[in-house]
């Protein structure tokens, strides 16, 4: 027993030996089992035992308390377990010193080897025999681990959460009738707060849901389901994502909910399209180059004939067919650097009706010589500049005059003919030119072919890639081409650009970015890509 | 007596190499520039073959051929098609569609743009002779 104790403990009473085992004699012991002194039950209990006087100083430590904090009798416990040098502000013994109710709580304590525990510390009062409290029992049970797993855990949360928000594309969590319970940040940033909100009413503005609904499959197999989707943020801004569905299980196994992960591929799309214009290109090469072959073949063999037959009018028709194949070779080269190249559009504020000008000036000489009329019908409204590439669209306007010259040339069936180069000011939507003639009109069947494939209806007239420089030019402008055409009474084409998607402002001299990128700001384009205008009106 | 072949072919300078080409051959060459056209030519002419251009802006060489294999009248003449276009580098327009359909036989010859003057004569001569056996 440790030298200077007030009493012997096994002499307290019935009261404070409670909880500390049985004491010799009392009661009967395991039979075989010799009866053990309560200060050795005392000593074996598990954590840290300490008995405390109502000066909170220690009187008697178990054995593990002496082994871990040293031989702290007589002194008080915040010296001995904790190395402070006064109480701690709201220490729970003394509470329960003056209150008599035992208590609980967490507490670090520092070893004698100046580690820090975090245990679990319970108080309860010791009284003699007439119920005065004469101190208490601290127990101090080391939850160091269970703290180290719960931070673990904790910090795995905190991991995940910023996974969760952090991940770069749009997460949401969704039940069973496709309401959002819960969203990532970039989602929120994008698509504004939804919780509550249906998915389809959020992403698509839809009042059901999509009929390709990963979700809706990944609820009914538990299996992870993916479909491609075009999507609109808050900003209007419409977005190709690709989708992925994957199920939430509870415990027990059951999905209660379906995250849907989206991330957009609006650039990859737009490479997708280039690309799928790039093999038409190809495919409209090879084709030319054939038809461009066959007229000097032909030219040539029809040269030697006329020259065998002494025939000078084959002959030089012969020559004819050489010279046109020539000039053919001269435009296709032309037209290949126009597409193949990585030009960049210079953009400048101009006047429509000055570029809708410069155009005819070039073609009204030809008009005249060839007899057709050529009528330019500028805007008369606002006379608001307009950010375009010049060059670029002087290109196209002259392609689809020329066109429209070839098919007043081709058709017979009318003793004159005219072609109208209209400028309209659209305002905030924009300027849309207009090249009209009352030539024959394209046949369904041609213009189908037209537009889908980007072929020329011309044999060795044409090189088919003229459309294809248009729509490359009128796509890098964001804006669209449609065609109307009516047999035996013309064709009209519309070229719409768009105003406002490039302000002078936003632009870097001699890019063709917007601040946010390329593909993003096609959301005007959605609904009638330059690559789909082969929807004829007529 | 020579032979009489119908070119139709919506480009001038193809109709004028093929013909002098049939002609310094030795065949006699008529000429249509469009589907309707030729159409009316090969009934009034009675042409021994026909050489047909596939890509022609009114009619296509398909529907024209289409109607030739099922004109009573025109259906023996032999038909050598005429085109820049394969199947392989153009999807759309669908060979095989058209050759399978049972109603119709597949032409009796392709060839293909730009035109070797050798292979379009052998190509001809093998389907007259053709015509020739079949019709005897």
């Amino acid at each position: 027993m440790p030298m200077g104790l007030p009493f012997r403990l096994n002499r307290w009473s019935p009261h404070a030996m409670r909880g500390l085992g049985k004491t010799p004699g009392e009661g009967s012991s395991v039979q075989g089992t010799p009866p053990l002194d309560p200060g050795t039950i005392f000593d074996l209990l598990p954590g840290y035992v300490t008995v405390h006087d109502t000066g909170l100083r220690i009187i008697r430590a178990n054995r593990a308390f002496v082994r871990d904090f040293g031989d702290a009798i007589g002194r008080p416990c915040y010296e001995a377990s904790k190395g402070e040098g006064s109480p701690c502000p709201e220490c729970a013994m003394e509470r329960t010193l003056v209150d008599g109710r035992a208590c609980s709580w967490e507490e670090s304590l520092r070893t004698s080897h100046m580690e820090t525990l975090h245990t679990f510390a319970q108080c309860t009062p010791l009284r003699d025999a007439t119920g005065k409290i004469v101190g208490a029992v601290r127990i101090c049970s080391d939850i160091s681990e269970l703290r180290r797993v719960q931070r673990q855990l904790e910090l795995s949360q905190q991991e995940y959460k910023a996974l969760f928000q952090g991940v770069p594309c749009y997460i949401t969590i969704q039940d069973r009738d496709f309401t959002i319970i819960k969203t990532n940040r970039s989602f929120e940033k994008d698509f504004g707060r939804a919780i509550g909100r249906k998915c389809f009413e959020t992403y698509k503005g839809r009042a059901s849901k999509c009929e390709t609904c990963p979700v809706e499959k990944t609820f009914d197999d538990g299996e992870i389901h993916f479909s491609e989707e075009t999507v609109r943020a808050k900003s209007g801004e419409a977005m190709d994502m690709i989708v992925y569905a994957a199920p939430v299980r509870d415990l027990s196994g059951r999905i209660f909910a379906v995250m849907e992960m989206s991330a957009n591929i609006s650039t990859v799309k737009r490479l997708q399209r280039e690309l799928a214009i790039l093999g038409q290109a190809v495919a409209v090469t090879a084709h030319s180059i054939k038809n461009i072959l066959n007229g000097l073949q032909g030219g040539a063999y029809v040269v030697q004939s006329g020259l065998r037959r002494g025939d000078q009018l084959l002959a030089r028709r012969g020559w004819e067919m050489v010279k046109e194949s020539v000039d053919l070779v001269g435009e296709f080269v032309k037209d290949i650097l126009l597409i193949s190249k990585q030009r960049v559009p210079q953009y400048e504020d101009v006047m429509a009706n000055d570029l809708a000008r410069q155009v005819w000036n070039l073609f009204e000489k030809r008009f005249r010589d060839l007899g057709i009329e050529f009528v330019l019908e500028p805007d008369t409204g606002s006379h608001e500049a307009i950010s375009l590439d010049p060059k670029g669209i002087h290109t196209v306007l002259t392609n689809l005059v020329a066109n429209a010259l070839d098919a007043c040339l081709e058709d017979k069936g009318k003793p004159s003919h005219r072609v109208v180069l209209r400028v309209s000011d659209q305002g905030s939507d924009g300027v849309f030119f207009e090249v009209q003639d009352d030539g024959g009109g394209i046949p369904s069947s041609v213009r189908e072919r037209l537009f889908k494939e980007m072929v020329s209806s011309k044999g060795s007239r044409g090189t088919g890639l003229g459309l294809l420089v248009t729509h490359k030019i009128v796509e890098e402008h964001m804006g669209s081409l449609s065609l109307r055409s009516e047999k035996d009474e013309g064709t009209t084409v519309r070229v719409s650009l768009p105003r406002g998607h490039l302000t002078s402002s936003s632009l870097v001299q001699g890019t063709h970015q917007s601040p946010r990128g390329l593909d993003i700001s096609r959301a005007g384009l959605r609904d009638a890509p330059a690559s789909r205008m082969a929807q004829p009106e007529g | 007596m020579s032979k009489k072949i119908l070119i139709i072919d919506d480009e001038p300078a193809m109709i004028t190499y093929l013909s002098t080409l049939l002609q310094d051959h030795g065949y006699e060459a008529i000429t249509s520039s469009s589907a309707d056209e030729g159409l009316e030519k090969a009934r009034q002419e009675g042409p021994d073959l026909i050489t047909l251009d596939l890509l022609m802006p009114e009619k296509t060489g398909i529907r024209l051929y289409r109607e030739l294999k099922k004109d009573p009248q025109l259906k023996g003449i032999p038909v050598i098609m005429v085109t820049a276009f394969t199947a392989a580098q153009h999807p759309l327009i669908d060979f095989r569609k058209f050759i399978s359909e049972r109603s119709v036989p597949a032409p009796e010859g392709f060839i293909e743009k730009p035109v070797d003057p050798q292979a379009l004569l052998a190509v001809i001569s093998a389907a007259l002779k053709e015509a020739a056996v079949s019709s005897t």
